[in-house]
């Protein structure tokens, strides 16, 4: 049987302590020293005393109170001790989160680097994903004035087209502005007014009435607070909202036809909502007003380019089909032969066209795949393209299903539709539309020849 | 508990007192221990300073037994050499004194109490650390019949609540070792029979008594640092404050300890006739191949100078 090597002769808790605070001689320190190299167990000893030692710096940190100070203050020890008697329920879990809370309060200031390390890698994913998603839709970002002018359109036309008939601005408006050139405000405005429709987006359910179609008073706000810029725009918007309320009297099919879903019903646009927005915003910070302002702009563009067509409500109704036509987003997300990112895409079932953001026009047929240059037949530069629709709408059409309805006319739109092609018509009833920087309007029903209109 | 004062003082004024305080100094030393808040009297105080002296000797060693009487600058810088203050509290606890053991709570009831749950790393077990060790300290066991209180072994050396924490930290530890070899057999991992050693290789046999005799040549702080940093798994940090070195300075001490070792397993093996590359050679073999428990080694200490009497 081995010996046990542990040695059974220990020195005090006096010497081990004035050995710990370096009270002892060097002779007895030496002595130490030589017990503790062979004695585990004093090791021990002195390591807990010392941690302890620490432990009490901690507690005292972690659980300061103001009386103990103000007892600390006077030096009075007595008081003290109630001050730092906390009574905790005895139990392992409270025990551990105890010790483990002042021993994580302690080391958390050497370990300071770890959560911010941390904190700095989640807010550069974070920058990093948001930048990633944003970049491929909003390239205009570099470009804010083409932005405005060409995007808002768009915009309007792919988040489902929140513009019903203007019942009640369109006793208010005053005919708009030409479209001059952008203003100060606009500019500033603009990357608001691209993110307009995300906001808008957000709030199908319940969200505010939309900003394009205010009540006089309100606008008139919007214009003081965003200069004269705004004010034109506001003028515009005013303008456009009256124009869709006739041309909506005009095309739009009766009530019964007509069978919008809760979205579009819930965004339809009255005097009591007008008002109400009106007295939210009449309330709000600069800033949120400035951003308001901005996305009034974008619809307001929206609807004054939508209002030149004849069908607003065929824009309105291919543009929610548009939002969700992957074949859109999939061009928008692509490099056009010329290098550049589209800025402006109108598809109709595997038939896209494209503008590039130095004007040139491109055409494909599968959905993106294969781009095509159309050769240049109009003046300026084009910033938009869209679709003026002629179709007469069904009542599933109106509610936002291209193609759909009875089966009949399922079966006619199919029918149609394989026509496709480009030799007349690629779609019976459907001009396509650019929009140069002029806000001249050049109209194509294969997309390939175009004419001014 | 009984409350027990001794006035030692005389009326009429004595400069030397039984046992050979001196009484101004005495006076001094009262007033610097601050007992008076706690009520305890200048005699009271004497005569504890009195008994501490004696006991060990007011500093003087072998000169005080060969009949030598300390002056009172040798008594005062005995004395002032000693945390005064905490020695008075605890010797007037040890003896019973109700004010000072009220006093002796107020000031170290929390601390202790913290101290226990960080050795413990539990507020229950902590507490339960905590309570047996204060009623120890109050005085509740008592050996042949008499009353014994561990504070009475405090000597000043160190500071009071360091004593305690020392004295809380042996009482786990020895209580961990009781109970770790209480271990349910089911726990108990068996290890494998041991298969018959060969026989040593003769070079391996030579690198394990280089080793060896290395190793039991170390001073003693080099085998606490090696202990420590190796054996016990410490940081450069915990050793840094245990030694009141920076941990710069440990690691250093480290490396040195270690080459150290090393030069002398060179030379060793050396000795034995093995050329300088043998040598080295010798130390890249597999530390399992060679028969040796360093733990062993380490903890094999020549030093019987301490004997455990307090706090027991």
């Amino acid at each position: 049987m081995k010996s046990n090597p542990q040695l059974e002769v220990h020195p005090d808790a006096e010497s081990l302590n004035a050995f710990a605070e370096q009270a002892l001689s060097k002779h007895e320190r030496e002595l130490m020293l030589e017990h503790l190299g062979g004695c585990g167990r004093c090791r021990q000893v002195v390591y807990l005393a010392q941690e302890a030692a620490l432990a009490p710096a901690m507690n005292e940190a972690a659980e300061f109170r103001p009386e103990m100070n103000h007892a600390a203050a006077f030096g009075n020890a007595a008081a003290m001790a109630p001050a730092l008697a906390v009574p905790r329920a005895r139990g392992s879990d409270e025990d551990k989160t105890h010790v483990q809370r002042a021993r994580g309060w302690f080391w958390g200031w050497h370990l300071a680097w770890v959560p911010v390390a941390a904190l700095t890698a989640i807010v550069g994913v974070a920058v990093f994903v948001r930048v990633e998603r944003v970049e491929p839709g909003f390239e205009s970002d570099k470009k804010p004035l083409v932005v405005l002018r060409q995007s808002a359109p768009q915009q309007v036309a792919k988040n489902a087209e929140p513009l019903p008939p203007a019942k009640g601005a369109a006793g208010n408006v005053k005919p708009a502005a030409g479209p001059g050139t952008p203003k100060p405000a606009a500019l500033k405005a603009s990357s608001a007014a691209e993110r307009a429709p995300e906001g808008m987006r957000r709030a199908d359910a319940a969200a505010p009435a939309p900003p394009a179609i205010q009540a006089d008073g309100n606008r008139r706000l919007a214009s003081e607070r965003n200069g004269s810029g705004m004010e034109a725009e506001a003028r515009k918007q005013s303008f456009a909202a009256q124009t869709n309320a006739e041309l909506s009297k005009q095309s739009a099919p009766a009530p019964a036809e007509l069978t919008p879903q809760p979205a579009l019903s819930a965004r339809r646009f009255d005097e009591k909502s007008a008002s109400e927005t009106a007295d939210k915003t009449h309330g709000m910070a600069g800033a949120y007003e400035a951003s308001r302002g901005a996305q009034a702009v974008a619809v307001a563009r929206a609807a004054e380019l939508k209002s030149e067509s004849s069908g607003s409500f065929e824009v309105s109704v291919q543009g929610l089909s548009a939002a969700k036509n992957a074949g859109t987003r999939k061009a928008k997300m692509m490099v056009l032969p010329s290098g550049l990112r589209p800025i402006s895409t109108v598809s109709r079932r595997d038939y896209t066209l494209a503008i590039d953001m130095s004007g040139e026009l491109f055409l494909s047929q599968d959905s993106g795949g294969h781009w095509e240059p159309v050769a240049r037949q109009w003046s300026g530069r084009a910033v938009a393209v869209r679709i003026q629709g002629g179709l007469k709408l069904s009542g599933a059409a109106a509610a936002g299903t291209f193609g759909a309805g009875s089966a009949e006319d399922r079966a006619a739109n199919r029918g149609r539709s394989n026509d496709s092609n480009l030799d007349g018509a690629a779609f019976p009833g459907t001009i396509f539309e650019i929009v140069n920087d002029r806000d001249e309007v050049w109209i194509s029903v294969d997309g390939k020849s175009w004419t001014a209109k | 508990m009984p409350s027990q004062s001794v006035d030692i003082t005389r009326p009429g004024g004595i400069s030397v007192l039984p046992g050979g305080v001196d009484a101004a100094l005495v006076e001094e030393l009262w007033r610097e221990s601050d007992s008076a808040s706690y009520g305890l009297s200048a005699g009271e105080v004497a005569g504890i300073l009195h008994r501490v002296g004696n006991l060990q000797g007011f500093g003087l060693g072998q000169e005080l037994a060969k009949g030598a009487i300390p002056s009172r600058q040798q008594q005062g810088t005995f004395f002032r050499g000693l945390k005064l203050v905490d020695l008075v509290l605890a010797q007037a606890c040890a003896q019973g004194n109700e004010k000072a053991w009220e006093h002796f709570l107020a000031l170290y009831q929390q601390p202790l109490l913290r101290a226990a749950i960080a050795i413990t790393g539990s507020v229950t077990l902590g507490s339960d650390l905590a309570d047996q060790l204060y009623a120890e300290l109050y005085g509740l066991t008592t050996r042949d019949g008499e009353r014994r209180c561990p504070l009475d072994s405090y000597r000043g050396r160190g500071s009071l609540i360091g004593w305690l924490r020392t004295t809380l930290a042996q009482r786990h530890v020895d209580h961990h070792r009781h109970t770790h070899r209480e271990e349910p057999i089911e726990e108990f991992d068996a290890p494998a029979p041991e298969t018959a050693p060969g026989k040593p290789d003769g070079e391996l046999t030579v690198l394990a008594k280089a080793i060896e005799g290395a190793l039991i040549a170390t001073r003693g702080e080099e085998r606490l640092l090696l202990a420590s940093y190796y054996l016990d798994g410490r940081t450069l940090f915990q050793i840094g404050q245990m030694l009141h070195v920076h941990e710069a300075t440990v690691s250093r001490k480290l490396r040195r300890a270690t080459d150290d070792i090393r030069k002398k397993v060179l030379k060793s093996l050396q000795s034995h006739g093995l050329s300088r590359r043998g040598a080295e050679e010798a130390l890249g073999v597999d530390p399992r191949d060679l028969d040796l428990n360093l733990k062993k080694l380490l903890q094999n200490s020549q030093t019987d100078t301490f004997q455990e009497k307090g706090a027991r």
